[in-house]
């Protein structure tokens, strides 16, 4: 078989057959094609894990490589991402991911640190919008009106204040915002509707890689 | 009725758009159409080439959005584009590329992106510089794409694909470095950070239509044009819907609801 037809034409007719079968599933009550289309996203279940098969190899190599090299300080925390990763793959497949020993891993490491992230938010959150706030354009600008009178009028002190300011906020929530939401909501839907055809119909095929053959 | 009750309408509305856009790329034909002008992709090259000259690399980010959820995967596919055009800029203009892949439920993409970088570098002869392991790296928590940004020091970061708060934190993290940002996303409450941290931002369907823009195919663009005449219909919509519900009645709600 030549490689076009591995690497484009086989691909393409999959995505075709694949393409109309979601739709009609949706769209169409067939039972036997709801059956044959959750069959299909079962099979995107499996090929995920064979995938998180790969990145975990991914991160063993890498984390390797950096303790060979040991530059800086950075070969310290792989020895440790290590530590870790093997601790929960032994955990996890020795014990189950359902078992007292995982879970209590998992809680007291895992789910704390990913807590943590949220609220970290906060700071870059401030960070990005005092970089915004010095933006010169007239967009910037008007960015930085509609920003403050949200940050101020959320402020209870401040909406105690300036009852108005509440007022203000919830026209720019409800009208404004809502409105200017719709509309990009509006064109993501017929982007993602043309792009679905564009794939469908195969005349977008740049995730498939280059055209020419080798 | 073989259509599922409340989506007939939008069936309908779908294999009409579909014809339209079969029109437009069939029969009338792409060549005389023009796409405007995208600053965030046109800068893309630019970043690239001060990567090369600051000898710094360029770090591409695809989200966790993945290919497997519905909702998620067309910004997630607009991404691999991306990511396709950066990798080939990269292979060709001689900078480093980091594509991080990030592992909320998106880890079906890399095999896809692995293919993708490797194709663009073997497309620029410039296969040998490819490099799975450290191209690629698999980050599975927001916080190790900080650590890269930290670590690395990129000259250009691009972000284009699904995301959810990580937007935010990650365009923070390589903006607090210095590096050119290009930010683009389809997840409506991500776009304003986006919009706040990064040097350029995609807003919502510019996404899409990318891989029109670099490639400047005809028929891709002929279907943007499709798209747009759609957008016409659903403004008319909107404003009838608007007459028609002020005057208390519900026929085209009740109408588009079958």
């Amino acid at each position: 078989m030549s490689t076009k037809l591995v690497r484009k034409t086989v691909p393409l007719i999959i995505t075709f057959l694949v393409g109309l079968l979601m739709i009609g599933q949706w769209f169409l009550k067939i039972p036997s094609l709801n059956e044959l289309a959750t069959s299909v996203q079962q099979w995107g279940i499996i090929i995920a894990a064979f995938a998180m098969g790969l990145g975990s190899v991914n991160i063993i190599i890498r984390n390797v490589h950096r303790i060979q090299k040991r530059e800086g300080t950075d070969w310290l925390y792989a020895i440790w991402l290590l530590a870790i990763f093997f601790l929960f793959a032994i955990v996890g497949i020795g014990f189950g991911s359902a078992s007292s020993q995982y879970r209590y891993i998992f809680n007291t490491i895992l789910q704390p640190l990913s807590a943590t992230m949220y609220p970290a938010t906060l700071f870059f959150l401030v960070s990005a919008i005092y970089r915004t706030f010095k933006t010169r354009t007239v967009e910037g600008g008007l960015f930085v009106i509609v920003g403050a009178i949200i940050l101020v009028a959320n402020a209870p002190v401040m909406a105690a204040t300036f009852p108005f300011l509440v007022s203000v906020k919830s026209w720019i929530m409800d009208v404004e915002l809502t409105a200017a939401y719709r509309a990009i909501l509006l064109g993501i839907g017929l982007g993602a509707i043309m792009l679905g055809f564009r794939v469908i119909f195969g005349l977008e095929t740049t995730h498939l890689g280059r055209e020419e053959e080798t | 009725m073989i259509i599922a009750s409340g989506k007939v309408v939008d069936f309908i509305a779908l294999i009409l758009i579909w014809a339209v856009a079969a029109v437009f790329v069939w029969i009338v034909g792409g060549k005389r159409f023009t796409i405007r002008r995208m600053v965030a992709i046109d800068v893309i090259e630019e970043a690239v080439g001060r990567a090369v000259e600051t000898e710094k690399a360029v770090v591409m980010n695809i989200g966790g959005g993945g290919l497997l959820r519905g909702e998620y995967a067309p910004a997630t596919m607009a991404g691999l584009t991306v990511l396709g055009y950066v990798a080939g800029l990269t292979a060709r203009l001689g900078a480093d590329l980091i594509a991080p892949m990030y592992s909320d439920g998106g880890v079906e993409t890399i095999p896809v992106a692995t293919e993708l970088i490797r194709d663009a570098y073997m497309a620029e002869g410039e296969v040998e510089r490819f490099d799975a392991e450290e191209m690629i790296p698999f980050l599975p928590v927001q916080a190790s794409v900080m650590a890269l940004a930290d670590r690395v020091r990129p000259a250009a970061n691009i972000m284009v694909g699904y995301y959810w708060h990580e937007s935010c934190i990650w365009a923070e993290a390589f903006g607090r470095i210095g590096a050119i940002q290009v930010g683009g996303t389809t997840n409506l409450y991500q776009i304003p950070f986006f919009a706040g941290a990064c040097d350029y931002v995609l807003i919502g369907e510019e996404v899409y239509p990318i891989s029109a823009y670099i490639s400047k195919d005809p028929k891709l663009i002929a279907t943007i044009v499709g798209q747009d005449a759609f957008k016409w219909i659903a403004a008319i919509l909107i404003i009838l819907g608007t007459i028609l519900v002020s005057f208390g009645n519900q026929w085209l709600t009740q109408f588009l609801s079958m």
